[in-house]
């Protein structure tokens, strides 16, 4: 059955940690098929708000859902790609490791990878363009290639929602712009990128659909509408204008 | 080299190999996980639990005794972890405090024993160092029972283990629960602590657990790879140590074994800085 709606609802969701109020009451439908940023100001939530769209966090009120059903339920379907400084990349795990742990769900602790199994993280590691250093070890690979490994991770797992936590940092602009190209690939494939975003000067190329926060949900729709709107001026304290050569 | 044939030399040297397989296996989890200290903890936090398992039941027995051991080591983690997590107290320090005053507390029962005059208390204090030559058929036996359940544990739960060790966030939206598998490798650790102890006393114990999975670590970027070599490198310096230690007489096990572990160690890293030198060269 093919679901219509959105593939990601986030209803009425407040977070604290503690006495200290992260996000509150947000409220938003996420389309299906897009490029979605999140963007706001440090400290405004954005990451809070995506692991809770991860079901790492549990929200103090709240809920998410995904595809119409509780989160837990669609778990398959949602892969987390965490932020750079988060990985040991001194692990001893090449690429066909990683990409190869995603299926792990689909065995006993007996079973071998299946020849389908191995298909599939094949394909996926090809499909990143990572084929002919598969067996190099993480920590070897430039900015670019880790991402695109832990992409690959995520298209063998058969996710359809992909959340990746600040994919641009440290890593330099052909990167960038490489990693621009494999998420418009994935949207082109039907995939929803959702991505915590900072950098306001490209983010009109290549976004479909922006949500803002400062905390609260300031504006949530149409990239072109959200970043020429005054909600932005209330985001960051400034609008912006990005330089035309 | 008549000793080679000795029954009681290859029962120690079985009990040896036994006690290094796990603590090598087990060891590569602690080295991935970045918490190679937490070996040092269990080792030192064990010396209470066994003298306290021996006042409550008066007997030496290895199962009883590790019974202790485990407890009292997971206790010495686990107070490490609230220190950690209730007060200002880096973990570093935390670590310090609890495995010196859990060994303090060790040599206060230890001294509380032998000053009781209580009866088959003989070899208590070896458990410092360890005393290898002394281990009985029972304790081989208990070992190699304990040792395989480590074993088996780890190869059931091996695919998740790595998931949480990597990147428990992924594990977590996998439908695994992390917190369960830390606190499973933690217990593994301290079973394997407690099984070696003989061997290799509270002293030295740690480095069965981190020398092997170290020098694997130089020789390989695949996690089971790594295991696997883990185990060698750590039957190699237990057969070694082993057999330096009747060679020479009234020379311990344990620390023959810890130095055989450290120079396959420094051959390793040799070997690889070397292999790197000679690859730039021909770069």
């Amino acid at each position: 059955m093919i679901h219509k709606g959105p593939c990601l609802e986030v209803q009425n969701l407040s977070v604290y940690y503690g006495e200290k109020e992260a996000i509150s009451n947000i409220n938003l439908s996420l389309p299906e098929g897009k490029i979605i940023g999140i963007m706001g100001p440090n400290g405004s939530g954005k990451t809070t708000l995506l692991k809770c769209m991860t079901g790492l966090l549990k929200p103090s009120s709240g809920n998410v859902l995904a595809y119409g059903k509780p989160l837990a339920s669609q778990r398959p379907k949602i892969s987390y790609i965490p932020q750079k400084d988060q990985v040991d990349w001194d692990f001893p795990m090449s690429i066909r490791d990683l990409v190869q742990m995603s299926l792990y769900r689909h065995l006993r602790w007996y079973q071998p990878l299946s020849d389908g199994l191995i298909r599939i993280a094949d394909e996926a590691i090809d499909s990143m363009g990572l084929t002919d250093i598969q067996d190099t070890q993480i920590g070897q690979l430039s900015g670019g290639q880790q991402q695109r490994a832990f992409i690959a991770r995520a298209l063998a797992s058969d996710a359809n929602i992909l959340l990746l936590d600040e994919p641009f940092t440290g890593v330099d602009a052909k990167t960038t712009d490489d990693l621009i190209r494999i998420f418009q690939k994935l949207k082109n494939q039907g995939k929803t990128v959702v991505l915590v975003h900072h950098d306001l000067a490209n983010a009109k190329s290549f976004l479909d659909h922006v949500i803002l926060l400062k905390r609260t949900l300031l504006k949530s729709g149409d990239a072109n509408e959200v970043l020429n709107s005054p909600e932005l001026v209330k985001a960051y304290g400034f609008s912006f204008q990005p330089c035309r050569n | 080299m008549s000793f080679l044939l000795n029954p009681v030399f290859l029962l120690v040297l079985l009990g040896v190999a036994l006690v290094t397989t796990s603590a090598s296996a087990i060891g590569c989890f602690l080295y991935v996980q970045r918490n190679a200290l937490l070996g040092e903890t269990l080792a030192h936090g064990c010396l209470p639990g066994i003298y306290f398992a021996f006042l409550i039941g008066g007997t030496r027995s290895l199962l009883w005794l590790t019974l202790g051991a485990t407890l009292s080591g997971l206790l010495s983690s686990l107070l490490v972890d609230l220190i950690v997590t209730k007060t200002r107290v880096s973990r570093d320090a935390a670590m310090a405090i609890v495995l010196s005053s859990m060994f303090g507390l060790g040599v206060v029962l230890l001294s509380f024993i032998q000053q009781a005059d209580l009866p088959n208390q003989n070899g208590l204090e070896d458990l410092f160092f360890g005393n290898a030559a002394a281990m009985s058929r029972e304790d081989v036996i208990t070992i190699g029972a304990l040792s395989s359940f480590v074993w088996m544990t780890l190869f059931v739960y091996f695919r998740k283990i790595k998931l949480v060790l990597f990147d428990s966030d992924f594990a977590q939206i996998q439908g695994i629960r992390p917190t369960v598998f830390r606190a499973l490798i933690s217990s593994l650790a301290a079973v394997s602590v407690a099984i070696g102890i003989q061997t290799a006393g509270a002293i030295l114990m740690a480095a069965l657990l981190i020398a092997p999975a170290a020098t694997a670590r130089l020789w390989t970027n695949r996690l089971g790879a790594m295991i696997l070599l883990a185990i060698v490198f750590g039957l190699l310096g237990g057969g070694l140590g082993t057999l330096c230690s009747y060679a020479a007489p009234k020379m311990p096990t344990g620390p023959w074994v810890v130095v055989c572990m450290t120079g396959l160690f420094c051959f390793s890293v040799l070997f690889s800085r070397l292999s790197s030198w000679a690859g730039s060269i021909r770069d």
